[in-house]
């Protein structure tokens, strides 16, 4: 019987990243997720006081009244743009060669994203759905 | 983010653990606080970059120098 080369060729490529690969991009969003929650938790009271002043008063919203669930979000928003973070192909292709690398990075969160589920999330209410935790 | 109420939870975890948290409870309960305090960041800004990559749209490459 004679193998098909072509075939072979084929099985030989592995599957290109990002689109159809949601674990690898889910566990990407968690590892982006540990950088920057790591730089959050190294800030002293007063730089978490000040950023959080600043991010809410260019969203125009009004810090006192927001929860935990928002204050987070507009932090977030704030040290996406200062953290530096891999670009998806780069930390992808990384990943594949070294899984070992990044596991124990990981806490499991990318296997919520996975599940289409996002438990923390209140139901749609009043208002924007980014604010409906703390109405 | 400053003020603060105690606030009792019930997990249920492999005993030796469970020891071990029981005992740092004791030792450190200030630990506990910043190990929960880490949790529940890690998992808010999982959530919220999960959201902008969506609005971002399909292509996740896309995601780091998009804007919120």
């Amino acid at each position: 019987m004679r193998d098909d080369p072509g075939e072979k060729e084929q099985a030989a490529v592995p599957p290109p990243p990002g689109r159809g690969d949601p674990e690898v991009r889910a566990k990407y969003i968690e590892y982006c997720s540990a950088r920057i929650s790591e730089v959050f938790l190294s800030l002293t009271d007063e730089q978490t006081y000040r950023l959080l002043e600043e991010a809410a008063r260019e969203e125009g919203a009004d810090l006192a009244a927001l929860g935990f669930q928002s204050k987070m979000r507009l932090v977030t928003r704030r040290l996406r743009d200062s953290v530096p973070l891999p670009e998806f192909e780069e930390w992808a292709a990384e990943y594949r060669a070294h899984p070992e690398r990044f596991e124990p990075l990981l806490l499991g969160l990318w296997k919520e994203a996975l599940d289409g589920q996002d438990e923390t999330e209140p139901a749609a209410g009043p208002g924007p759905p980014e604010e409906a935790e703390d109405a | 983010m400053h003020d603060s109420r105690s606030v009792d939870l019930v997990v249920r975890l492999p005993v030796d653990v469970a020891e071990s948290v029981q005992d740092v409870s004791r030792s450190d309960p200030d630990y506990l606080n910043r190990v929960l305090r880490y949790g529940l960041a890690r998992r808010a800004v999982f959530q919220e970059l999960r959201r902008a990559l969506d609005r971002s749209g399909p292509d996740p490459a896309s995601f780091p120098a998009g804007s919120a």
